[in-house]
């Protein structure tokens, strides 16, 4: 018997599998040595009154003028009347083997010895118990041993053994019920914690993610652990969500302000010079608004999405990248260029990816001054990608590094104009890929901003 | 029953002494099923054929296709033919019925039954049921009759001793006038010898006083009946109860006397055979006897004593226990009853007989 426990198995019903296949491994056993042991309690009950019957025709067993002689008792036969009502056959042999009286042809054992021997045998084509003995006789000339065969068939003994047997199975029976109905309620009364935990959970409001402090069995601790672990989680990623939506709508008040306030100058003005320049102010915070929005959702999607990975080309993104920001670097007089091989080939996510490109770059731009160089890189160190990105800026100081990754910092010293969201944006989308995202200086004075991606997401999943 | 004797002489009887030569007494009683036969039923009694007409008219009446040749057979010879037919595989009996309960326990013990289950069996005392294969049917108590219009002082001998003393104190008027079984030549009469050196200290004395008074020895119960009947003999030992008052109803010469010192108490004994043709018929044959119906007719025509003690009348084993003044002592089936057919013990119990004869 095997078991093969289903999905769909309750725990009540595997582990009644268990207990019974347990069960009958060890209940088999038992029979099997009962069943022994029992033929070995009844020979043993019902073999003395064989050799009593064997005994007592012996003691009638004389010799005497004419040969051997025997008064069979009327108890001898009288005293095997059993229950089973079990057949009875006798012999008694002289010294030289002849049949004195009784049954021809009863089965001898191999040797006789002067202790009565018992054995079974098959007599009539019925199986029979026979004890054997010998009584020495002696008389008128006549010096030897006689031999005396008692034998009944097994009727008593059998019936014996199988009550033993039947009493042992029915005990056997009763633990294995006892044993079910104890594990039938013992699973639900020790699974009634979890049901308390299943309501508590259920009467919850959705966002309550509080950790789970009820008492549980030391089973389940592993399972609230875990419970209470995605809470966490869960209650850090609806915190930042909040404070990101409070922190954007904080950004997007001032611009929206400013370009209200220009667009209701450039209202006021009548003459046609003054309006155009209004109107290009208003049009360049337009500009600014609009790319303020575009990051705050990159972030957002950064943030909250789930990345689709696929294999793509890390050096043909960075050289679109290059492409599309490539108006901004003439403007600025800023050589943008690009050094490393046509193929690095990755798993990630092609829009994240870019948004992290778009947002080094023009981070790189907006901070170097004019006419000075942005060099972007691809290497291939002990099996990790780095994308490097090199500028002629004013660098970022030691103890402002680790700041920048925060949402909305702005360092004292920048002239240029931002929101502070670029790195934010960049360390979000890094932490999806599994890289790493570490400020360092450029070989010409400049920051160099340098992103690894480990060896396995280069990998084939 | 009149007309059915001459039936019985006239058409059927015929003499079976080609196997069993000269001896042999059987007489074949065949009764045609009273519808088509589709099967028969082939029965070796000892009980004599009168007496179980009734019986079977009664069986037939309820399994109507069944034909049934009836064997009346000594008890010895029952056994013998049971015995070697199934030996040599020829045709034999499904049913033996016998008064010899030791001989039917030997042939159930050395295998030449088979075992009947029914719920009619089960209605029998359980020392009247051997291993399923022999089944006591009936209860009918060894008696002493004597002639109440020739010797009615006889009415006091109510033991074995009372019998004994009568014998050695009157032995001029009893000489030659007394009659019982011969265990010799009567597997019945063997089995009541036998019984009563078991239970009795008296029998041996009893014996001797008998061999000094010339006692008559004969096969049958009838014989002794007759014979007292006759005058005779004034006084039978061991008579069968059943046959005794079926004859003491019809002649008021005859009185029965249960001797109060014990009754041995016989029972017939029906065994299916081995070698059976027919197994089912003989078991249903069985049902039959033990039914209520077949022990009320056994109560009643038969006068066989019904062994069930739900069963009321005057040939019952209720009314016997009623009325016996002495302990009723059925033979009990069993191994026990294996011991004096020892060929040995046979032998010695036969010799102290015959020196009991001569008065020895």
């Amino acid at each position: 018997m095997t078991i093969r426990p289903t999905p769909s198995w309750s725990i009540r019903r595997r582990v009644l599998a268990w207990l019974f296949l347990a069960m009958a491994f060890v209940f088999s056993a038992n029979l099997l040595s009962s069943y022994y042991s029992n033929i070995e309690a009844a020979n043993s009950a019902f073999d003395r009154l064989l050799l009593a019957s064997a005994s007592a025709i012996a003691e009638r067993t004389v010799a005497r003028e004419g040969g051997i002689h025997v008064d069979i008792p009327y108890v001898a036969l009288d005293m095997l009347a059993s229950t089973a009502q079990d057949r009875v056959f006798y012999t008694v042999l002289a010294p030289d083997g002849e049949i004195v009286t009784g049954y021809e042809d009863l089965p001898l054992p191999k040797t006789i010895s002067n202790v009565p021997v018992f054995y079974d045998s098959i007599y009539k084509q019925v199986s029979v118990r026979i004890v054997v003995l010998r009584r020495f006789v002696s008389g008128n000339n006549l010096s030897g041993y006689t031999t005396i065969q008692v034998a009944q068939t097994r009727g008593d003994r059998d019936g014996l053994s199988y009550n033993l047997l039947r009493q042992s199975a029915l005990w056997m029976l009763v633990i294995a019920i006892v044993g079910a109905i104890t594990a039938w309620f013992g699973v639900s009364v020790g699974l009634r914690p979890l049901a308390r935990l299943r309501d508590a959970l259920g009467r919850r409001s959705p966002d309550d993610v509080r950790p789970v402090l009820h008492d549980v069995p030391n089973e389940f601790r592993p399972l609230v652990g875990a419970i209470n672990s995605m809470l966490h989680r869960l209650d850090n990623g609806l915190q930042s969500m909040r404070n990101f939506i409070s922190d954007a709508s904080h950004q997007l008040k001032t611009p929206l302000a400013s370009l209200l306030a220009q667009s209701e100058m450039a209202l006021r003005e009548s003459d046609p010079d003054d309006l155009r320049e209004a109107l290009i102010k208003v049009n360049k915070s337009a500009q600014r608004t609009s790319r303020l929005a575009q990051q705050l959702l990159a972030h957002a999607s950064a943030a909250g999405a789930s990345p689709a990975f696929a294999e793509l080309n890390l050096a043909r993104l960075v050289r679109e990248t290059i492409e599309i920001l490539l108006p901004q670097a003439i403007a600025k007089n800023i050589d943008l260029g690009y050094e490393g091989g046509q193929q690095a080939i990755m798993q990630g996510d092609r829009i994240l990816l870019g948004e992290m490109v778009l947002n080094l770059v023009d981070n790189a731009i907006k901070y170097s001054p004019d006419g000075s160089m942005v060099t972007l890189g691809i290497k291939l160190v002990d099996g990790a990608l780095h994308l490097i990105i090199d500028d002629d800026g004013p660098g970022i100081q030691q103890q402002d590094r680790q700041n920048v990754f925060e949402r909305f910092v702005r360092l004292q010293s920048s002239s240029a104009e931002g929101c502070g969201l670029g790195l934010a944006i960049v360390n979000e989308i890094a932490i999806h890929h599994g890289a790493e995202v570490s400020l360092g200086d450029a070989p010409d004075g400049g920051l160099r901003v340098d992103v690894v991606f480990p060896a396995n997401t280069r990998e084939d999943s | 029953m009149k007309a059915f004797r001459i039936f019985r002489f006239l058409l059927l009887v015929s003499f079976l002494s080609i196997l069993w030569g000269t001896s042999s007494n059987a007489i074949l009683v065949s009764f045609q099923a009273p519808k088509a036969a589709t099967e028969k039923l082939v029965i070796y009694s000892s009980a004599d054929v009168d007496r179980i007409v009734s019986l079977v008219k009664a069986f037939q009446k309820r399994h109507p296709t069944i034909t049934i040749d009836y064997y009346e057979l000594d008890t010895l010879e029952i056994n013998q033919r049971v015995i070697h037919e199934t030996d040599n595989a020829m045709p034999t009996a499904d049913l033996a019925l016998s008064s010899a309960m030791d001989l039917q326990i030997k042939l159930v013990n050395d295998g030449y039954s088979s075992p009947y289950y029914s719920e009619e069996t089960k209605a029998l005392p359980d020392w009247a049921n051997w291993r399923n294969e022999a089944f006591g049917f009936t209860y009918e108590p060894a008696v002493i009759l004597y002639n109440k219009a020739l010797a009615p002082d006889l009415k006091r001998i109510d033991s074995r001793f009372e019998l004994a003393k009568l014998l050695n104190q009157q032995s001029a008027r009893m000489q030659n006038r007394v009659i019982t079984y011969d265990p010799e030549f009567s597997g019945l009469g063997y089995l009541y010898g036998t019984q009563d050196a078991v239970r009795s200290e008296d029998f041996w004395y009893l014996a001797r006083s008998l061999g000094d008074s010339g006692v008559q020895l004969v096969t049958n119960s009838a014989s002794m009946i007759n014979s007292v009947a006759d005058g005779d003999a004034l006084i039978a030992y061991n008579v069968l109860g059943s046959y005794a008052l079926a004859r003491a109803r019809d002649n008021q010469d005859l009185a029965i006397t249960i001797p109060q010192d014990y009754c041995l108490v016989m029972s017939r004994i029906a065994v299916i055979s081995k070698a059976a043709l027919n197994p089912e018929a003989a078991g249903k044959f069985i049902d039959f006897l033990v039914s209520r119906e077949g022990q009320q007719l056994i109560a009643g025509p038969a006068s066989l004593y019904a062994i069930r003690t739900d069963i009321s009348g005057v040939a019952t084993a209720k009314k016997l226990q009623e009325t016996a003044s002495g302990p009723l002592i059925p033979i009990h089936l069993g191994p026990g009853l294996l011991v004096y057919l020892d060929r040995m013990k046979r032998k010695d119990f036969l010799s102290r007989w015959r020196r009991a004869m001569e008065g020895k």
